[in-house]
C-alpha cells in the first residue's frame, strides 16, 4: 500500500488564501519585532548618525523585502 | 536607560570586539545561499533520488520561488538584527565620574550596575591566543571595593587603552580629593 500525503500542492501560491497568509503573518511578525528593536534603540542607544543609519538600513531592507513578498502574491 | 548625574560627561564607550559577532554574521550569510545551493544540489541529479521528490522540489520552487526566498531573506535579516542589537546594547561608560556596566541579556532583560572610582582597587587585562592580540581585544577585570562579584567585559575592545584611561581618571579623581 502506498500513502503520500500531497502536501506541496496544498501550499499553493495560486491558492491565495495560504499565501495571503503567509504573507500577513510575516508583515505582522516584521511589524512586531521592529517595534520592539525600535524602542530599544531609540531608548537605550545614544543617539547619532550610526544608529539613524542603521534603522534606515533596517527599515529599507525590510520594506523591499516584504513589497517583494506582496508583488509576487498572484 | 542610565541616567547620568548633573555635568556628567562620557568619556568613553567599550564595546565587545566585532570579532565576538562575526560567526553570527558569517551563520547569516551563509544562511542566504542556502536555499539556492539546496535546489541547485538537488536539481543536479549528483545523488540519485526519487524523481517524485524532485518533481515535487520544481513544483514548489517554481510556485514559491521569489515569495519565499524573500521571506526566508526576512528571517534572516531580523534574526540578524535582534542578535546585532544585543552584541551594541551591551557596553560600558566610562564617565569622568564613574563607569557604568550595561548588560544585555536578550531583549527583556538588562542589567546597570555603577561603581565610582574610588571603589576600584585593581583592574587586569587578559590577552588570551593570536586573535585576541592581533585583533587588539581581551577580557578586562576590575575588582572593586564593597563588591562580592568581580565586574568583567568579556572581549572588550581595545582593553589595554581602557584601563589606562581608567587608571588615568581614577588617579586624577583622586588627586582633586587630596587638593580639597
Amino acid at each position: 500500500m502506498n500513502f503520500q500525503v500531497d502536501f506541496i500542492n496544498k501550499i499553493s501560491l495560486s491558492s491565495g488564501t495560504v499565501a495571503d497568509f503567509v504573507f500577513f503573518l510575516a508583515a505582522t511578525v516584521t511589524t512586531a519585532i521592529t517595534v520592539i528593536l525600535f524602542y530599544h534603540w531609540r531608548k537605550y542607544t545614544l543617539k547619532g548618525k550610526f544608529m539613524a543609519t542603521m534603522e534606515l538600513v533596517y527599515l529599507g531592507v525590510a520594506a523591499v523585502l516584504l513589497a517583494v513578498m506582496f508583488f509576487s502574491l498572484n | 536607560m542610565f541616567t547620568l548625574d548633573a555635568e556628567e560627561k562620557i568619556i568613553k564607550v567599550v564595546r565587545r570586539h566585532f570579532f565576538v559577532i562575526l560567526p553570527m554574521v558569517l551563520a547569516v550569510l551563509f544562511g542566504a545561499f542556502v536555499p539556492l545551493v539546496l535546489y541547485r544540489f538537488i536539481i543536479s541529479g549528483y545523488i540519485p533520488l526519487d524523481p517524485n521528490l524532485v518533481n515535487a522540489v520544481n513544483v514548489f520552487v517554481s510556485e514559491w520561488e521569489v515569495f519565499g526566498y524573500a521571506l526566508w531573506l526576512l528571517l534572516l535579516w531580523i534574526v540578524f538584527f535582534m542578535e546585532w542589537t544585543d552584541y551594541y546594547l551591551d557596553l560600558w561608560l566610562i564617565t569622568d565620574k564613574r563607569i557604568i556596566d550595561v548588560e544585555q541579556k536578550g531583549f527583556f532583560h538588562r542589567e546597570v550596575t555603577s561603581f565610582h572610582y574610588a571603589q576600584i582597587q585593581d583592574i587586569t587585562v587578559e590577552t588570551h591566543g593570536p586573535i585576541q592580540t592581533l585583533l587588539k581585544f581581551g577580557t578586562l577585570h576590575i575588582e572593586t571595593a564593597g563588591e562580592s562579584r568581580e565586574i568583567l567585559i568579556k572581549n572588550a575592545h581595545y582593553p589595554e587603552e581602557a584601563r589606562a584611561l581608567i587608571l588615568s581618571l581614577q588617579e586624577k579623581i583622586r588627586n582633586s580629593h587630596n587638593s580639597l
